[in-house]
């Protein structure tokens, strides 16, 4: 193969690659379109994503296909999505971290979520579940205050990392309670989530779909959910506002997102296409048994969330000073 | 007797059609990942994962699991024929194995291998299905006190691995530390020696160090050699399988093998891993029988106990998934999000409220385990073939391989060309004569001995005593004192002899 | 000075360069105490550790006697060239390279690459045989990676698809 045909096969290939963009403005959508996990596979945010993708594929009369750029707590795949073409043809899961912590814990991202990332709809919320080994003598939230105020800076509680919604839930708690308890953070909630089983730390707060099976079991005690209203799969759990600690509600969530600069007239067809297919029985029942609520509404009520979320958390990170150092 | 019911529904649930043929597809699977250099079970999972929503829930996770313990077959091929390490737990193999291989003996090598993982896999399964509860309450014994402690045990195993000096294998343990804890500190939430890199926040890769040091790096140097003074694997191949004589020698190596691997695979975060070397290191310190190859040249046994070992450890390291709901490793993870998907929520009560999928799926490990043997013994014949292709031919194949593997693992181009400069680096190794095996145990358990440490630290408040006056942490700190004493009298015992000699 | 042992005075050198570098970068982390230790306490404490080994090392590669002085034997620059430079290459096909605008030219083309590249660092190169190897490699993989395992990778170039 001679070197000058090498190089004319690149130089052809550098410039068709601009061309080919002029052809994709005619019906959208008329060609595959990506999405984006930042998380991997087997987890919470791909699952749902796989189901989303299948269901708006079907609407849509086009092949969506799932890539997983897993990394940096949910930041590399975030800001994939953020750089992409706003065309329309990448589009991707908006998590609770990366769009409403990371920014002010990590201080030097490099995509800003309320600039970058053009919200299309939310997908679902989820309430955390406060915790604790059945052999703990914790039987209440006033239990667990008094004895952190009796003994500051010994009751302890797990995590699945710094700045996830475990730890933030737990920090949100310390603030509003006035109490003081160590964090110990873990690789992942699972792993947080056995230290409690083995009676390593005192408490934790879980994800409700993370926690429910081994509270079904009998191998953990819930004493309280970070949700508005009581759930229907506990309705003997209280919530944190009935006894007495109403600034701690918490939901982890999930939504669809695009790029910047993405046309409004896609983001409307998107948000049509996604809410229909919240519609599918099957997959509200999915949700609803995982314990949590699902979303859909317009690409507005999903920005608004966001930036209150933003909001919320951004001065509890700074009030406990949650910083990686 | 209830395991016996049981274990008939689960064959019952297993031996059918579809499902067999689930089975052999993964362990199909599995055995190709598990050979081509990079790939691994994490990845593949990944990829296959939608795939398997269509399909009924126990037939996933039965080629799922396939998927998993082929590779750890398939691991120890590349390791013995090509010096990479196809799994983390393929390391250890990689030392006495490709000896093996060079000396032309890869035949009894794979057959060591395969015979040792299969006998391994089925005690390991019998554990799985009778003695689930209890060695999960085990598990539940390790606090970070008592991890840290084993890792210590761990580590200074890990300086046994060396055949040669004894400083430089220390050093290199302790640069595979250091690499090792590049990325994020999972204590402080800090993205450590990342130089701002987004792709480094997670760490560098097991696949990227191993392919490029291992891989790229015994390429080179091949390839630095003049043609006389290369590899020739099948200079004289002497027969395809163990003699009698091996066999002797390996049954014992097998069944240590397999008890480290039972215990050690329930341990959540890479006691399968640990238990591959933790083998090869009791090993190693067993009296060697006259005419016995010495470690590190070719040993059979080298070969056998940590391939046994790893096998074990692979089957019992689903007694966290299955009887808690808890994943122990990456790959278990993603058996999670499989039976999410197919609406079982993972647990302490699977067992009781979906029995037939619990023992169902015992049923076909043990299936799996007796389908890749059968795959896997006449395939020795072909990878011998396979060997016999000339150098310039197959070493293209090895790095397009390599490659692909490293690619595929997160999808990032980064990771292409960090595999390359770990490639020149490995090189550098060779050169030098220092030893990479060291290096890798040191990556591997770096992290995970400096993320308990602290996290005990961080529970006793500040308290040291800690890991001694725990009773198991305790116990595991004085069996490191005496194996420290073991591994080091060797050589004062010689430095004191020289200074007699020298009198 | 006189070098009894050059793998083990390079050797030495290498982990009292390297120890030292993590050392001094593990500084601009928290150290902590050893009671509550920061993110930098580790890396310090064992790229201390490493450099007192280097220097060890590099203290008896200059006082203990070898038969032959170990020598370090010149490094094969071609080797090294084509092979890491045949994987660099890879990359660039099979996945573009953004600061120039190159899109991604497709797995086959990567593959073939590669081989070309690679195959230079051996010993004979003839064309038409590393050609059917490219070929032989490229269905394997076909088979192997798209087939079989699904990979999610470009094929060809993007004139072609569109």
């Amino acid at each position: 193969m001679k070197i000058s045909h090498i190089l004319a096969g690149l130089l052809s290939t550098w410039l068709a690659g601009g061309g080919a963009t002029a052809f994709a403005q005619a019906t959208y959508p008329n060609k595959v379109i990506s999405f984006i996990v930042p998380y991997g596979a087997g987890g919470g945010a791909d699952s749902r994503s796989r189901q989303m993708a299948q269901g708006m594929s079907a609407l849509l009369k086009q092949p969506i296909i799932v890539d997983n750029k897993a990394g940096a707590g949910g930041n590399i795949g975030t800001d994939f999505i953020a750089k992409a073409a706003p065309d329309g043809y990448t589009i991707g899961m908006g998590n609770f971290a990366p769009l409403s912590v990371n920014k002010t814990l990590f201080g030097n991202l490099k995509y800003d979520p309320e600039t970058d990332l053009t919200p299309i709809m939310l997908i679902e919320k989820g309430p955390l579940i406060l915790v604790v080994n059945p052999t703990s003598s914790f039987k209440s939230v006033n239990d667990i205050v008094a004895a952190a105020k009796a003994k500051p800076g010994v009751l302890t509680f797990s995590s699945g990392g710094i700045g996830g919604s475990h730890q933030l839930s737990a920090e949100l708690f310390k603030q509003s309670a006035d109490i003081d308890m160590i964090h110990v953070p873990y690789k992942s909630g699972s792993a947080g989530l056995m230290d409690l089983m083995a009676s390593n730390v005192n408490m934790m707060f879980d994800q409700m779909y993370s926690a429910m099976p081994s509270i079904k079991a009998g191998k953990l005690r819930p004493i309280a959910i970070t949700s508005d209203k009581r759930s229907p799969l506990f309705p003997d759990l209280p919530t944190f506002g009935e006894v007495g600690y109403p600034k701690v509600k918490v939901q982890n969530w999930q939504g669809l997102v695009a790029p910047k600069g993405t046309p409004k007239a896609i983001i409307d067809k998107l948000n049509a296409v996604a809410n229909e297919v919240l519609k599918d029985p099957q997959l509200r029942g999915l949700m609803l048994e995982q314990g949590n609520e699902i979303g859909g509404g317009t690409p507005e009520d999903f920005t608004a969330l966001i930036k209150a979320e933003s909001a919320k958390w951004s001065v509890v990170v700074k009030t406990a000073n949650i910083k990686p150092e | 007797m209830d395991l016996f019911s049981n274990l008939a529904l689960g064959f019952g649930a297993a031996v059918t059609p579809w499902n067999l043929i689930y089975a052999f597809i993964g362990c199909l699977l599995g055995t190709l990942i598990g050979v081509l250099p990079g790939i691994g079970p994490v990845a593949t999972i990944a990829m296959l994962l939608p795939a398997t929503y269509a399909l009924p829930p126990l037939s996933a996770l039965i080629m799922l699991a396939g998927i998993y313990y082929g590779a750890q077959y398939g691991g120890s091929t590349t390791a013995i024929l090509v010096n990479l390490p196809g799994e983390a737990s393929s390391v250890v193999t990689t030392i006495d194995g490709y000896q093996m291989a060079r000396k032309g003996r890869a035949g009894p090598a794979l057959a060591a291998a395969g015979l040792g993982s299969f006998f391994a896999g089925c005690i390991g399964t019998l554990i799985l299905a009778a003695f689930a509860p209890p060695l999960t309450e085990l598990a539940f014994k390790f606090g970070p006190a008592e991890y840290f402690s084993l890792m210590i045990l761990g580590l200074i195993g890990a300086v046994v691995l060396a055949s040669g000096s004894l400083i430089k294998a220390i050093a290199m343990i302790i640069l595979g530390l250091l690499m090792g804890l590049i990325g994020t500190d999972v204590n402080s939430g800090v993205a450590r020696f990342s130089f701002d890199i987004p792709e480094l926040t997670d760490g560098v890769g097991f696949v990227v160090i191993a392919m490029g040091i291992f891989g790229y790096g015994e390429i080179i140097s091949n390839l630095s050699l003049p043609d006389e003074e290369r590899e020739v694997f099948t200079s004289g191949v002497t027969g395809l399988f163990p003699t009698k004589e091996d066999f002797r020698n390996m049954i014992p190596a097998v069944l240590r093998g397999t008890a480290l691997g039972s215990i050690l695979g329930v341990l959540p975060g890479g006691g399968a891993l640990l238990a591959a070397f933790a083998a090869y290191t009791v090993e190693k310190k067993t009296k060697l029988r006259p005419g016995e190859v010495p470690f590190g040249q070719g040993n059979i046994r080298g070969v056998a106990a940590p391939e046994s070992a790893n096998n074990a450890g692979a089957q019992t390291s689903f007694i966290p998934l299955l009887t808690l709901g808890i994943p122990p490793n990456a790959v278990m993870a993603l058996m999670v999000g499989a039976m999410t998907i197919h609406n079982i929520q993972p647990g302490p009560q699977v067992m009781t409220s979906n029995p037939e999928l619990f023992w169902g799926l015992i049923a076909s490990m043990w299936i799996g385990n007796l389908m890749l043997i059968i795959l896997n013994l006449p395939l020795i014949g072909m990878w011998i073939k396979l060997l016999t292709v000339p150098y310039r031919f197959l070493f293209p194949a090895i790095v397009l391989f390599c490659a692909i593997g490293v690619y595929s693992t997160n999808n990032n181009s980064f990771d292409i060309w960090l595999v390359a400069a770990f490639g020149f680096i490995g090189y550098l190794f060779i050169k030098l004569g220092c030893e990479p095996q060291p290096l890798l145990l040191g990556f591997i358990l770096g992290p995970m001995m400096e993320e308990n440490l602290r996290r005990a630290l961080l529970l006793s408040r500040g308290d040291w005593t800690v890991f001694v006056t725990r009773p198991l942490s305790g116990s595991l700190l004085f069996v490191s004192l005496i194996l420290l004493g073991i591994v080091l009298l060797p050589s004062i015992k010689a430095k004191r002899e020289e200074a007699f000699v020298e009198e | 000075m006189n070098i009894k042992s050059q793998k083990d005075f390079f050797s030495g050198l290498m982990f009292l360069i390297i120890g030292g570098a993590f050392a001094f970068g593990a500084t601009s982390y928290t150290i902590g105490t050893s009671a509550r230790m920061g993110p930098g306490y580790f890396p310090m404490l064992l790229g201390v550790i490493m450099a007192i080994l280097g220097a060890i090392v590099l203290f008896y590669s200059l006082i203990v006697e070898t038969p032959d002085g170990d020598p370090v034997s010149s490094f094969a620059w071609a080797p090294i060239l084509y092979v890491l430079g045949s994987n660099v290459a890879f990359g660039i096909m099979l996945v573009g390279l953004p600061a120039i605008h190159l899109p991604s030219s497709g797995l086959f083309a990567a593959i073939f690459t590669l081989t070309i590249l690679a195959s230079k660092a051996g010993d004979e190169f003839i064309l038409k045989e590393v050609l059917i190897l490219g070929s032989i490699l490229s269905l394997i993989s076909y088979l192997a990676f798209i087939v079989l395992l699904k990979l999610q990778m470009p094929m060809w170039p993007v004139y072609i698809t569109g």
